[in-house]
């Protein structure tokens, strides 16, 4: 069991009162994973705004919806799950206003990740190409890819959070890997 | 969906596998593996620094983030039902279900052998109280021993803190666990 929270009290503690509608366990629950979460969520859609509005619809349906879940040892993927398929919501929403996906008003703000001025040159502008990179892999492929890359989840962990078995996850973090090794390749 | 292997018939994952070692001998000789090492070796690198920058600000929520998700949740208050208490010549008495669930809780704390994980009220058909609780008991002991004294603490407590009498108890054993 997890430690989380100033007071120290372990997740299963905080996530079992939260479920019994104590608001003080569920506020050091939010402070513990809302930065975690608005972390994935901002590299599956480059955008602060939408990011900031995944994290918190995902924060309030996980308030209403946390009696109904039967393991609290799975608060972690549970909330991780709502996160993401918030996310892919959004995405959706985004994708059928847009009128045309390269219209610069449009444009998510991977451009604006510019690389730190005094990092190295090279390592700046790789990342920013693997930045792109990864912003042109599918959503699934995508979000695999950084849960285990970024967030160093294992297989278990991810698949219960995107809803698929372990195999299916090393399959697309592999994809995934195959396009970014194939786009570095070809950058320089 | 398997991933295509190289030309040379090696795994993709494998030349993964081993880009911290030197290239094996195969790897050293084919060109297919040397690009794929290569390619691979910028996507571990570019990664890393990545990782390196979790903590970054652009990655970082807005202050006021966590404390507007705290203030909606309080706005939807799940859960507030009333039950009355003590109804007597002197008038009523109803508290809150937070404040049952609360009592419960806080009088079960101190006892070692048990986690609580819910705390469940219900109104029986006299308009009684009826308590589900729901524990985590650790290894060795012995559950109805246990679940009796969980019972008694609760009535107990209810009838001391809140003058409620409770019509009755449950007590389920959710899990087992070492700790």
């Amino acid at each position: 069991m997890n430690g989380v929270g100033s007071s120290g009290q372990d997740e299963w503690t905080l996530v079992t009162r939260a479920q019994d509608g104590d608001l003080e366990a569920f506020g050091a629950l939010v402070d513990h994973y809302s930065p975690k979460l608005f972390r994935f969520a901002m590299r599956l859609l480059f955008n602060r705004a939408d990011a900031e509005d995944a994290v918190q619809d995902a924060a309030l349906q996980a308030w209403r919806k946390l009696p109904d879940l039967e393991d609290p040892d799975a608060f972690s993927a549970w909330i991780y799950r709502i996160t993401r398929n918030r996310c892919s919501e959004i995405q959706r929403v985004a994708a059928r206003r847009a009128t045309d996906p390269w219209d610069p008003t449009e444009m998510p703000e991977a451009s604006d990740h510019r690389p730190n001025p005094q990092s190295q040159v090279e390592t700046g502008e790789a990342l920013a190409e693997l930045e792109q990179l990864i912003q042109g892999l599918s959503d699934d492929l995508r979000a695999c890819w950084v849960l285990a890359e970024l967030e160093e989840m294992t297989y278990q962990e991810i698949a219960e959070i995107v809803g698929t078995t372990r195999s299916t996850v090393r399959g697309r973090i592999a994809r995934a890997r195959a396009q970014l090794a194939k786009g570095m390749a070809e950058w320089q | 969906m398997a991933v295509e292997r190289l030309a040379c018939g090696r795994d993709p994952d494998d030349v993964w596998e081993g880009l911290d070692r030197g290239p094996d001998e195969h790897e050293r000789e084919c060109p297919t593996c040397r690009a794929a090492r290569e390619s691979m070796i910028k996507v571990r690198d570019a990664t890393l620094t990545m990782r390196e920058r979790n903590d970054a600000p652009e990655l970082a929520p807005p202050v006021n983030l966590a404390s507007s998700i705290k203030s909606l949740a309080r706005v939807q208050v799940r859960r507030d039902r009333t039950f009355s208490v003590v109804r007597d010549d002197a008038g009523e008495l109803t508290t809150s279900e937070w404040a049952v669930v609360q009592t419960v809780r806080r009088a079960l704390d101190p006892i070692e052998e048990i986690r609580v994980q819910r705390v469940r009220i219900s109104q029986t058909s006299s308009g009684g109280l009826a308590l589900t609780i729901l524990i985590i008991i650790s290894f060795g002991q012995r559950v109805p021993k246990v679940a009796d004294e969980v019972r008694a603490v609760a009535e107990h407590e209810l009838r001391r803190q809140l003058r409620q009498a409770v019509e009755r108890v449950d007590v389920r054993v959710g899990d087992i666990r070492e700790w």
